[in-house]
């Protein structure tokens, strides 16, 4: 394994924080923004507290979480469909670097991404909610394990879309879908029986739940059940990029 | 004869659309030389290039840089290879020296800049340095390409079209660069349809015609027994389709 071509690529995909802060950081504050006005505020203030702690403090974990997930997910796929398109993903494929190289280079500098977004939410979030961390290691190795999952995806949906909009229909229909059902607005508790057994289908649960764990130590699903899910997912997509890239599928004739 | 550094047997290529774009093709190509590869559009220049460079798989046959397999021994072989592709590709968020240093990481190189630096100024480009690729004229990228295949410092150069809709000067320019890099030591393969540039630059001239080679000779040679100019001797072989 040579780390060298991994942190390349890497540095070129944190770089487009520097190259594109509006649309990686200015967008998911300004959501969030408005998040925490509509929902803590507005409906947060007749909700009441969730678990021991306030409406506001209960979205913010799920928040962060559907940030890193959508940016985690939009940044990979964006990135490589355009390097697909300007003909520069060739230069990957010519250099001597590994299939498993090349993906982990996209999935580290997509994680580094998400580590600063998520820092940025969390600051964002302290003007309307007080300062708690519970397990601040839990969350650093919780989202780090979460932006890989959704850098895999990401790398395997845009190998395999022909245009942007086919890749606009897994953040629109699928993973916003998901992260809203996945419990950041409730807990899983508050549904009805057969509502609350769907929802344990539902990756975007175990994550959310693992998130809030490590904020305030309350959580849907344990954290060892929310670990032992998203180390499968990981497992899975990283098996699933790294042999569809091997194989050349849409990427060599 | 001087040492074969990329060796071809019995390469075949057929597309998943039914397209044989290659056909039983052996090649050896020699340290130090500029092999020009002649052929009408379609007749399988690129599909070799790109075999022999990772981009494209091959349905059977054999192909050794250096005596390694490109597939079992790719980390060597692709760090003796150079590629200037046909079509531009540029990084948009880049710099010129941005885009070089990245080419130079996914090798695996750090330090890159005094080389980068030597490059840019062979290439006339040491002032574009912090330029944005998007603010780069036609040649510029070209020129660019070029230097994003001499970063690592690759014993095989494949100029796939390099002059193609260039203007006059930029072509002189780099048929300079060419020979400059010849003497350097490096062995150029080079795709073209203009014959005189295979004429001005190759040391010996493959052509190549619905995807089988028709002829592989010394220019010298193939000059000197026709007795005829290149455009000649291609005519001969490729008759479908008048060369530039």
């Amino acid at each position: 394994m040579n780390l060298i071509p991994i942190l390349t690529i890497a540095k070129k995909e944190v770089q487009h924080i520097v190259k594109l802060p509006f649309q990686v950081l200015g967008a998911p504050v300004a959501t969030t923004v408005l998040y925490f006005l509509v929902f803590g505020r507005a409906i947060g203030g007749r909700v009441g507290p969730i678990q021991g702690i306030s409406y506001s403090e209960f979205i913010m974990p799920g928040l962060i979480m559907m940030n890193v997930v959508t940016g985690t997910f939009n940044g990979v796929t964006s990135s490589l469909i355009l390097s697909k398109y300007m003909n520069t993903f060739n230069d990957l494929l010519i250099s001597p670097m590994s299939y498993l190289e090349i993906v982990l280079g996209y999935v580290t500098g997509q994680v580094g991404r998400a580590l600063v977004t998520a820092a940025t939410i969390f600051l964002t979030a302290q003007l309307f909610i007080p300062f708690h961390i519970e397990h601040p290691f839990f969350i650093l190795l919780f989202l780090m394990v979460v932006a890989s999952c959704f850098a895999l995806f990401g790398f395997m949906v845009a190998i395999a879309a022909d245009n942007f909009e086919q890749l606009s229909i897994f953040p629109n229909f699928i993973i916003m879908p998901l992260s809203f059902l996945g419990g950041i607005f409730y807990s899983v508790d508050m549904l009805p029986g057969f509502a609350r057994t769907l929802s344990h289908y539902n990756p975007l649960l175990y994550m959310i739940s693992g998130m809030r764990y490590g904020f305030y130590g309350i959580s849907d699903v344990t954290p060892l059940v929310a670990w032992a899910a998203v180390l499968f997912v990981f497992a899975l997509l990283l098996t699933g990029a790294w042999r569809m890239l091997a194989s050349g599928y849409k990427l060599k004739n | 004869m001087s040492e074969a550094v990329v060796s071809i047997r019995n390469l075949n290529k057929k597309y998943k659309t039914g397209l044989q774009a290659l056909k039983d093709v052996s090649l050896d190509i020699y340290r130090g030389e500029i092999f020009g590869l002649l052929g009408p559009n379609g007749a399988g220049k690129t599909t070799m290039i790109n075999i022999v460079a990772g981009l494209t798989r091959r349905t059977s046959g054999q192909i050794t840089v250096f005596g390694k397999d490109v597939d079992r021994e790719y980390r060597f072989t692709r760090s003796k290879i150079g590629l200037v592709q046909q079509e531009l590709s540029f990084d948009p968020f880049l710099s010129v020296e941005e885009t070089l240093r990245t080419q130079g990481g996914y090798f695996g190189l750090t330090n890159t800049g005094p080389r980068i630096e030597e490059i840019l100024k062979s290439l006339s480009l040491l002032d574009k340095k912090k330029a944005s690729g998007r603010t780069l004229s036609g040649g510029m990228k070209r020129r660019v390409m070029i230097a994003k295949a001499l970063v690592h410092d690759p014993e095989i150069v494949f100029l796939d079209e390099p002059t193609a809709g260039v203007d006059v000067q930029l072509r002189e320019n780099l048929w300079t660069l060419v020979r400059r890099m010849q003497e350097m030591g490096k062995t150029i393969i080079l795709t073209t349809h203009y014959l005189e540039e295979a004429e001005a630059l190759a040391n010996r001239i493959a052509i190549i015609n619905k995807g089988s080679i028709v002829l592989v000779e010394e220019k010298e040679k193939l000059l000197a027994d026709h007795g005829a100019r290149l455009h000649d001797i291609y005519r001969k072989y490729v008759q479908d389709e008048v060369p530039v």
